[in-house]
C-alpha cells in the first residue's frame, strides 16, 4: 500500500516492512532475532522458530522487492548473547542476506552493547543513526519536536490498533503516522505489540493514520475507527 | 441397617427420619471403596456424602490436626454453604471436628493456616484441590484422609474441571491407602457410565445407589406448564422476553417465593429493570448473576433463605444445589436449552421431596415455545441428555503433570499408570502420553532447542521434578481450565464495589455511555487500575445494549425433539396461536421437513441472494457449516457476503443464487464438508483462539492476571503468532493435536453438524421461493448481530478497505492497495 510522507513516496508491506522505491531501500524495524530463547530462559517455551520466521519474511520481502539497500532501525537483536545463541542455519542465512546488498544497522536500546561488540562478527554497516535526503532514521525518535525539515521514521514502540469494521474487530500491527512522525511496526515474530492508545504512542500520535497489516495486505484506517 | 444411637436421635430431635438412600450409603461404605449416589437435590444429598466419615470419626474421634475428609465442589459458593450447614450437626451431635473451606476466596493467612494445622474436614473445589496438591509435603497432608466427597459430579464430571478433578483423584487413590470416593450426582441418562468416573479401572466395583428407585423417593412428577400469552402476539426472534413481564409479575404476586431464570447475564439486568417498573406493591425483588459483587450476592442468598424476598431474578448462578426455604414457584424466562438444566432449576422450587415442583415455562419467541413445550415433555418422558465418557483434554493433562512435579519426583512410567487410571485418560496412549510429558519438560519441539532450559529435570533415580521454584510459583499462579476473559471490578464513586465484567465489554465503552448493571443505570467514567470508574445515570435507557454472559447452546436430545414436533402437525394444537400459525404459513409457503430430511430453501430478498439450511444441529454447529458453505460458495464463484446463524438453521447471502437441487446437495455433502472442516479448522480464527486457551492451560503462556498489567509499556503477546509459527513449523506438535480435540469438541459440536449431514444425505428437501420463507425470518432476523470471521474476512475486508479509502479522503490513485506477499 502506497503513501507519502513529506513528499516521499513509500510502500508499506504487509509484513511491516517498508519500501522506499526512489532509494531502492527496505526498512525494517525490531526483529529482536533470539527473544523466543530469551523466553526460553525464564521458563517459557516458545516453539523456537522465531529467527527462522523472522529470516524467511525477510528474505521473502527481499526477493518480492530487490531493494539495494536494507535499512534495520535497532533492536535487530533482543539479547547481548542473541547472535551467539542464534542457530547455525539461521547464522547462515542472515549472512547471505546481508552479503547480498549495502546493509545498514541502526543500533537500539536492545542491542546496542552486541552491535558495539559483535561488530567483527557481523557484516554490514553499523550506525546510530542515519540522517538523509531530509529524512532521519532512528531507532527512538532523539528530539522531542522534530521539524517540517528533518521528519522521523523510528521503531522501538511495536504499535498495533484495534479496529471496528463492519464484519467485526480486528487488532494487528500497524504504522503511525502524524506530522512529522511515521512510526514502523515490529517485524520480528514474537515481538508482541504495544497497542494504541497507550500512553507513549498517544503522546507521540495523538490523532494519527494508520496502516494495519492484515494478513496479506494493508489497510488505511483513520483515527476514528480505531478503538481506544 | 439402622443408624448409631447419637446420630438417630440427632435425626430424631430434628424431626426428621434418614432417606432410605442415606443408609444405603452408610450400609455401602462398609463393603465397597467407591459409591455413587444419585438422588434429587433436596433428598438430603449432600449430607449421605458426609454420614458415613462423620459416623467413623464420631466413633473413633481423630488426632486434633489430621485431615480426614474432603469434600470437591464445583462452586466456592456452594462449599462455603456446606460449611455452615456443617457447622449445626457437627455442634449438636458433638462432634469435636473441625470444618473449614479453602477455596478461591479464601484469605491468604487462613490458607497459611490450613496448611500447617490441617482441619479435619477440608471443603474445595477442583482447582483448589491442584493447588493444595502441588506443594512439597502434599503426600504427608492428605495420607490420613478416610472419605473424598465429589459433589455435583455431573456438573462436573463432563468438562476440562472434571478431567483436572479425575486426575487428582487418581492421585489421591494412590497416595492414601484408606480412601474411600463417594461421588454425588444429579439425575443421569447412563448413571453406571458416570460410576466409572469413581473408578476407571474397575467400574463394576463401584457401588451405585439410585435413589430414585428406593421406594421412600418417588418424587411427585413436577407440575410444569407453559406461558402463553394469547392475547399477546409473540415476536419472531430476539429472547428479551419483555412482553410477558406482566404477566410474569402477575405470577410473582400470587405466589410467596418465585425463582427467575434467564439465560444470559444480560438478560437478568433487563428482567430486573423491567419487573421494578411494573413493581406498583412494592414488593422485595432481587438481583442475582454471577458478576455481581460477592458480598451482594450472598447477601441474596442469605434473604433469600430466610425467605425475605417475593422474587429473585437469577442465571446460572443459582442452578446448583444451594437450599432455599420459601421458593414456590420457578419461571423459566426463555427455553433452558437442555433437559438436565432445567430439572436443575425447576428443582429449586418446594424443596421438599414428597411435594412436587411448580414451574412455568416462558418462552420469547416463536421457535421457543417449540422448543419450550419438547422440553416439557422430554422431563415427563424422562429423557435425559447423556453423559458421555469424555476423552480428556491433553491440556489438562500437561498442566497436571507439571504440577504433579512439582510435589514429589516421579517416573514417567508411574506418571503414566496414575493419569490412565482416571476415566478421562483411560485410554491415552503411551506416545501421546509422552509427547505430553516432553512438551511439560521442554516444550517438546523436534528442534531440541531448549534442553538447557527444561522444566521438569530428571534426578539420579530417573524421576522428574520441577527445575526450579519459578516454574513451581508460575504452576501454581495459572491452576486452572477455564480460561476468561480479564475481568475488571466496577466501582462506584470512591468506594462501593459493584461486581466484575468482561474487559471485553468495557473496551467497547467510551466515557459517557450508559449501561445496566447490578439493577442500576451506570454512566462509564473512566478505567483506573483494572477498575472500571462509573457514575450513577439520570438517563432513562442504556445506551449500550449489554455485556457478554453465558450463552447456551441446545442441547442434542431437545434438538431433536424439536424437529419431531415440528414433524406432526397433529401436535401444533398445544402451540400459542401465534407459533401454530407460523407453522402453517410455513406449510404453504415451502414445506416441513420429516425429522430425517434437511430442508434447504432459496429465496431472493433485497438483491441477494439467500440460502437458509434448517438443520436443527445448535448454533455452534450452523456456525462452522456457515464457514465451510460460504468457503466454497465462494470458489463456485456465487459471492457469498455473509451469514448468519440461531439453534435452528442458517443463512448465507450472496450475489449469486443457488437454484437448483442438485446444486444444494453438492453445497452440503458430508464428505466434502468433513474433508474440509479439517482444512477450515487448521485455518480458523476459533482455531486461534482455542489454541490461545489450550496453550495458557497447558502453561506455554500465562494467564493474563488483572492487576498484573499496570506498567504504562503494556505489551501484549498474541498467541496468533505462535500458532502461526508452530503450525508452520511443527504441525504435528502436541499443542497442536490438543488444540484440534478442543476445537473439535466445544466450538464446532462437528460431530452433531456431522451426523445431521449424514442422516440427511439422501434426505434434502431443496425449494426454491420467489420470497422468504417463514422459517428462514427468525435467522434472517438475527442478521447483523454477529460477525463473521474465517476466509471470506479477506475478500469482505478489501471491500470494506475500498469505502475506508475513501472515507480517509485518500483518492484511488495516490493509495494503491497492493497485493504483495
Amino acid at each position: 500500500m502506497e503513501f507519502t510522507f513529506h513528499d516521499h513516496t513509500f510502500t508499506a508491506l504487509p509484513s511491516g516492512g517498508l519500501i522506499d522505491q526512489k532509494a531502492q531501500r527496505l526498512i525494517v524495524s525490531d526483529l529482536h532475532l533470539g527473544k523466543g530463547q530469551s523466553f526460553a530462559k525464564e521458563g517459557t517455551l516458545l516453539p523456537p522458530y522465531d529467527a527462522k520466521a523472522t529470516l524467511q519474511q525477510l528474505a521473502n520481502d527481499i526477493e518480492s522487492h530487490k531493494p539495494q539497500q536494507v535499512l534495520c532501525l535497532g533492536d535487530s537483536f533482543h539479547r547481548d548473547d542473541s547472535l551467539d545463541r542464534l542457530s547455525l542455519d539461521c547464522l547462515e542465512r542472515l549472512d547471505t542476506l546481508v552479503q547480498g546488498r549495502e546493509w545498514l544497522w541502526i543500533t537500539g536500546n536492545h542491542d546496542a552493547q552486541l552491535l558495539r561488540t559483535k561488530e567483527s562478527k557481523l557484516m554490514g554497516t553499523i550506525l546510530p543513526e542515519l540522517i538523509e535526503s531530509h529524512l532521519e532514521f532512528q531507532h527512538i525518535p532523539k528530539k522531542s519536536n522534530p521539524t517540517e525539515q528533518c521528519p522521523v521514521l523510528f521503531g522501538h514502540y511495536h504499535p498495533k490498533i484495534r479496529v471496528a469494521l463492519s464484519i467485526g474487530r480486528i487488532t494487528g500491527k500497524c504504522f503511525l503516522m502524524q506530522d512529522n512522525y511515521l512510526l514502523l511496526p515490529a517485524y520480528g515474530t514474537f515481538t508482541g505489540g504495544l497497542r494504541w492508545p497507550s500512553p507513549p504512542l498517544e503522546k507521540l500520535f495523538p490523532k494519527p493514520t494508520a496502516f494495519l497489516c492484515h494478513k496479506h495486505t494493508v489497510i488505511p484506517i483513520k483515527p476514528e475507527k480505531m478503538i481506544q | 441397617m439402622s443408624l448409631p444411637e447419637q446420630f438417630q436421635s440427632w435425626f430424631n430431635s430434628r424431626g426428621w427420619q434418614p432417606y432410605a438412600h442415606q443408609l444405603d450409603v452408610i450400609d455401602a461404605s462398609k463393603t465397597h471403596r467407591d459409591i455413587l449416589l444419585i438422588a434429587p437435590t433436596g433428598g438430603g444429598k449432600t449430607l449421605s456424602g458426609f454420614l458415613p466419615g462423620l459416623i467413623e470419626l464420631a466413633k473413633n474421634p481423630p488426632a486434633s490436626e489430621q485431615l480426614r475428609m474432603l469434600y470437591v465442589s464445583p462452586l466456592k459458593a456452594l462449599a462455603a454453604d456446606i460449611e455452615r450447614n456443617l457447622q449445626a450437626p457437627l455442634l449438636e451431635l458433638k462432634l469435636p471436628l473441625r470444618c473449614e473451606t479453602r477455596t478461591g476466596d479464601t484469605s491468604s493467612h487462613r490458607r497459611a493456616k490450613q496448611k500447617t494445622h490441617p482441619p479435619h474436614i477440608l471443603l474445595t473445589t477442583p482447582e483448589s484441590l491442584a493447588l493444595i496438591l502441588s506443594y512439597a509435603d502434599a503426600a504427608q497432608y492428605v495420607r490420613n484422609l478416610d472419605y473424598l466427597i465429589l459433589d455435583e459430579l455431573h456438573a462436573l464430571a463432563d468438562s476440562k474441571r472434571g478431567d483436572l478433578l479425575a486426575l487428582n483423584l487418581a492421585r489421591l487413590k494412590r497416595q492414601c491407602p484408606r480412601l474411600k470416593t463417594i461421588g454425588l450426582s444429579a439425575t443421569v441418562a447412563k448413571p453406571s457410565e458416570m460410576a466409572a468416573y469413581l473408578n476407571a479401572n474397575d467400574p463394576n466395583r463401584v457401588r451405585l445407589i439410585n435413589a430414585y428407585q428406593t421406594q421412600a423417593l418417588k418424587q411427585a412428577p413436577p407440575e410444569i406448564t407453559l406461558l402463553t400469552s394469547e392475547g399477546s402476539r409473540l415476536p419472531w426472534a430476539g429472547h428479551s422476553g419483555r412482553h410477558i413481564l406482566p404477566e410474569v409479575y402477575e405470577l410473582i404476586q400470587q405466589h410467596q417465593t418465585t425463582l427467575v431464570f434467564v439465560n444470559t447475564r444480560s438478560q437478568a439486568e433487563f428482567t430486573y429493570q423491567d419487573l421494578q417498573e411494573l413493581n406498583e406493591d412494592q414488593l422485595p425483588i432481587a438481583l442475582h448473576h454471577g458478576s455481581l459483587e460477592k458480598k451482594h450476592r450472598l447477601q441474596v442468598e442469605a434473604d433469600l433463605a430466610s425467605g425475605d424476598y417475593r422474587a429473585v431474578v437469577a442465571t446460572s448462578s443459582l442452578d446448583l444445589g444451594i437450599d432455599w426455604g420459601s421458593v414456590d414457584l420457578v419461571i423459566q424466562i426463555g427455553p433452558p436449552k437442555g433437559v438436565a438444566r432445567l430439572m436443575q432449576r425447576i428443582g429449586r422450587s418446594n424443596h421438599v421431596l414428597d411435594k412436587s415442583s411448580k414451574a412455568i415455562i416462558a418462552p420469547t419467541n416463536r421457535m421457543e415455545t417449540i422448543e419450550a413445550l419438547s422440553s416439557i415433555e422430554a422431563i415427563r418422558d424422562n429423557d435425559l441428555d447423556n453423559f458421555y465418557t469424555r476423552k480428556g483434554s491433553l491440556d489438562v493433562l500437561i498442566q497436571h503433570l507439571i504440577g504433579r512435579c512439582c510435589s514429589e519426583p516421579m517416573s514417567p512410567d508411574d506418571l503414566f499408570a496414575e493419569a490412565q487410571s482416571a476415566l478421562p485418560f483411560h485410554h491415552l496412549t503411551r506416545t501421546v502420553f509422552d509427547q505430553c510429558l516432553n512438551f511439560a519438560a521442554t516444550g517438546g519441539y523436534a528442534l531440541r532447542a531448549y534442553d538447557q532450559f527444561k522444566k521438569l529435570a530428571t534426578d539420579e533415580n530417573g524421576k522428574l521434578r520441577v527445575a526450579t521454584a519459578r516454574i513451581a510459583r508460575n504452576y501454581r499462579m495459572n491452576i486452572g481450565t477455564i480460561v476468561g476473559n480479564t475481568h475488571l471490578k466496577i466501582r462506584l464513586g470512591r468506594t462501593q464495589n459493584l461486581g466484575e465484567v468482561e474487559e471485553r465489554f468495557v473496551q467497547s465503552l467510551t466515557p459517557g455511555d450508559t449501561f445496566l448493571f447490578a439493577g442500576r443505570l451506570l454512566e462509564f467514567k473512566t478505567i483506573r487500575e483494572m477498575t472500571v470508574v462509573v457514575s450513577p445515570s439520570k438517563a432513562t435507557t442504556p445506551k449500550v445494549p449489554a455485556y457478554a454472559g453465558g450463552k447456551l447452546p441446545l442441547s442434542g436430545t431437545l434438538a431433536r425433539r424439536v424437529r419431531e414436533r415440528i414433524a406432526q402437525p397433529k401436535t401444533w394444537n398445544e402451540l400459542p396461536a401465534s407459533t401454530r400459525e407460523w407453522l402453517e404459513w410455513q406449510k404453504t409457503r415451502s414445506l416441513i421437513p420429516n425429522p430425517d430430511e434437511l430442508l434447504v430453501e432459496s429465496f431472493p430478498r433485497q438483491d441477494l441472494q439467500f440460502l437458509a439450511t434448517h438443520c436443527f444441529a445448535g448454533k455452534h454447529a450452523h456456525h462452522t457449516l456457515g464457514m465451510l458453505i460460504t468457503q466454497r460458495m465462494e470458489k463456485w464463484g456465487l459471492q457469498p457476503l455473509g451469514f448468519s446463524s440461531n439453534d435452528y438453521g442458517l443463512v448465507v447471502w450472496s450475489l449469486k443464487a443457488i437454484e437448483r437441487e442438485d446444486q444444494a446437495c453438492d453445497l452440503l455433502s458430508a464428505e466434502v464438508i468433513e474433508s474440509e472442516l479439517q482444512q477450515w479448522m487448521d485455518d480458523s480464527f476459533m482455531m486461534k483462539r482455542t489454541f490461545r486457551d489450550t496453550a495458557v492451560v497447558a502453561g506455554l503462556i500465562e494467564r493474563q492476571l488483572p492487576g498484573k498489567r499496570k506498567s504504562g509499556r503494556q505489551v501484549t503477546f498474541s498467541s496468533d503468532v505462535i500458532y502461526d509459527v508452530l503450525r508452520q513449523y511443527e504441525p504435528d506438535h502436541v499443542l497442536i493435536q490438543a488444540t484440534r480435540e478442543e476445537a473439535g469438541r466445544n466450538l464446532i459440536n462437528s460431530q452433531r453438524l456431522k451426523e445431521v449431514l449424514h442422516d440427511s444425505q439422501h434426505a434434502i428437501r431443496f425449494k426454491r421461493l420467489d420470497k422468504i420463507s417463514p422459517f428462514a425470518i427468525p435467522i434472517v432476523l438475527e442478521v447483523g448481530k454477529e460477525s463473521i470471521d474465517g476466509s471470506a474476512v479477506t475478500s469482505l475486508l478489501e471491500l470494506e478497505a475500498s469505502q475506508l479509502l475513501e472515507e480517509c479522503g485518500l483518492a484511488e490513485s495516490s493509495l494503491t492497495p497492493s497485493n504483495e506477499r
